[in-house]
């Protein structure tokens, strides 16, 4: 038997859960990388007036609506044998609390995934890089509103529609009846991203909390 | 539940007063069982309680005081006394998008196996279970007694010292049921093996001790001719025409066909005008359960 949060098996074990999830592994890629890039570049060919401040309130419309609920998306996987499976019991007698560990790892490697969408959107259209901290803030509040609905729940499924309609209902509410949603208006300075420091504290407060919460059988 | 090492004890498992409810309903009061390397079956009707005592002991329900004693290894805490368990769920199923060897990799992984270690041992179990072939094949495309193989083969990864089986031969066909007995008998040696079942024939074949679940307690804890003789003198073969000859209490709990001519199984708590049968395993079992 050998330490149980070794480097060594923690990869070898992150890369067996991607393979896992089989087809679903893709579908935050193609999100990232063909989906919202067509729908950028379709408003790009089709603004008529104003084009680059708009260009970006869309941009930032569009990010709101699908990098958030996308970056937990590995995540939220991964736990479906330890939240749905048969035999789901051996994750406790294997102790493996650290199926949350596993779930961080993967939403890191989703903000990883994120940062190269901004990467190419800052170096085409400039100053993406504020805005790639502020939808990563917003993520990690999603990523613990994932962990205590996946533990209180016990349904993946339940889970990813919650999350869905949240996301849908920030982007239809303006941000002052809607508080944990920013507004789609670029950021400036650095100073800006204080007001977004809520969703990482909350974020962080729910992840806490669900790991607090006991397993169900 | 601790785990303590004493120089020359063997490996052992102490369970005292274990209560487990779940609301009003008391599931086990206040039982108390010794084991020792030996193969357990445990019988008991449904909702006896057999997969509640399977997960106290394996540690998902933290109820009672669980002693364990395991030969050469001391730690004092439930980790390690959960490093040398292995446990078939009563339902298994998990990464169906997974191949059958990607699978036991990653619950190898998860016991704490690596890679590198894991490819020899996955050989080895899926050799004991009979899949060697189906190694690349995902676990969503077998059949249903092919995954309890599988659910057998993870149970046995890292060749735990204590094995808890529940319902290990459901879904299977006559020939696996065969290999798992066989399996057993290959495997027990100084281990302590727990197998949950309705099926008295699998005890009967692989077990060497019984605990019979009733009452919320362990009513039975013996050998299987210890079980045997519960019934001795109680158990009445008869054909149709002795019926008549029945008096007092008793229990018709077979009736079958033996070369044309209708049987009938007794149980009977009063002593009858017949001459009683050699009992088997199923009839201490009935007898216990039946208060005979």
């Amino acid at each position: 038997m050998h330490d149980k949060i070794s480097l060594k098996l923690t990869y070898e074990r992150i890369w067996l859960i991607r393979k896992s999830l089989g087809v679903a592994f893709k579908v935050p890629l193609i999100v990232f990388y063909i989906i919202m890039p067509i729908f950028l570049i379709l408003y790009w060919q089709h603004s008529v007036s104003d084009v680059f401040i708009s260009f970006r309130t869309f941009f930032n419309q569009i990010a709101f609506l699908l990098i958030p609920f996308f970056s937990v998306w590995w995540s939220l996987l991964s736990l479906r044998e330890r939240t749905e499976g048969d035999g789901r019991e051996l994750f406790q007698v294997f102790r493996i609390r650290p199926s949350y560990f596993d779930a961080a790892i993967l939403f890191v490697l989703s903000l990883i995934a994120i940062f190269v969408f901004y990467l190419v959107a800052h170096l085409v259209f400039g100053r993406f890089f504020l805005e790639y901290v502020r939808i990563s803030m917003i993520s990690i509040f999603f990523f613990g509103l994932m962990a205590i609905l996946t533990q209180i729940t016990s349904s993946i499924t339940a889970t990813m529609l919650v999350l869905l309609l949240y996301s849908l209902v920030s982007i239809v509410l303006s941000y002052q009846r809607f508080p944990f949603y920013g507004q789609y208006q670029e950021i400036y300075q650095a100073g800006e991203l204080f007001a977004y420091l809520k969703f990482v504290l909350a974020g962080l407060f729910l992840a806490i909390a669900s790991w607090l919460i006991p397993d169900r059988l | 539940m601790f785990i303590c090492n004493i120089k020359g004890l063997r490996t052992m498992l102490e369970v005292k007063n274990l209560t487990k409810a779940f609301g009003k309903r008391v599931v086990l009061n206040r039982l108390s069982v010794t084991l020792t390397p030996h193969v357990y079956g445990l019988l008991g009707q449904n909702g006896s309680g057999k997969t509640t005592l399977i997960r106290c002991l394996t540690h998902l329900y933290k109820e009672g005081e669980v002693t364990v004693f395991i030969d050469g290894a001391c730690s004092g805490n439930v980790f390690d006394y959960l490093d040398n368990v292995g446990y078939l769920p009563q339902r298994f199923g998990l990464y169906p998008e997974l191949s059958v060897n990607a699978t036991l990799e990653l619950l190898a992984n998860l016991k704490g196996i690596d890679k590198q270690h894991a490819h020899p041992e996955i050989e080895r179990v899926l050799a004991l279970v009979n899949l060697s072939d189906r190694g690349n094949d995902r676990v969503g495309s077998l059949s249903g007694g092919m995954v309890r193989r599988l659910g057998i083969a993870q149970a046995l990864l890292g060749d735990p010292p204590i094995l808890f089986f529940d319902e290990p031969t459901a879904g299977l066909d006559p020939e696996e049921r065969l290999r798992f007995k066989n399996l057993i008998a290959d495997i027990k040696g100084q281990r302590i093996i727990v197998i949950s079942t309705h099926i008295v024939e699998d005890v009967e074949a692989t077990c060497d001790r019984i605990l019979i679940l009733h009452n919320q307690g362990i009513l039975v804890n013996g050998t299987n001719d210890d079980v045997r003789h519960i019934a001795r003198g109680k158990v009445y073969d008869i054909s149709e025409s002795d019926l008549d000859r029945l008096s007092g209490d008793y229990n018709i709990f077979k009736k079958y066909d033996r070369v044309g001519e209708v049987r009938f199984r007794i149980l009977a708590n009063t002593p009858q005008q017949l001459t009683p049968c050699e009992p088997e395993i199923e009839d201490g079992y009935l007898c216990t359960i039946k208060s005979v």
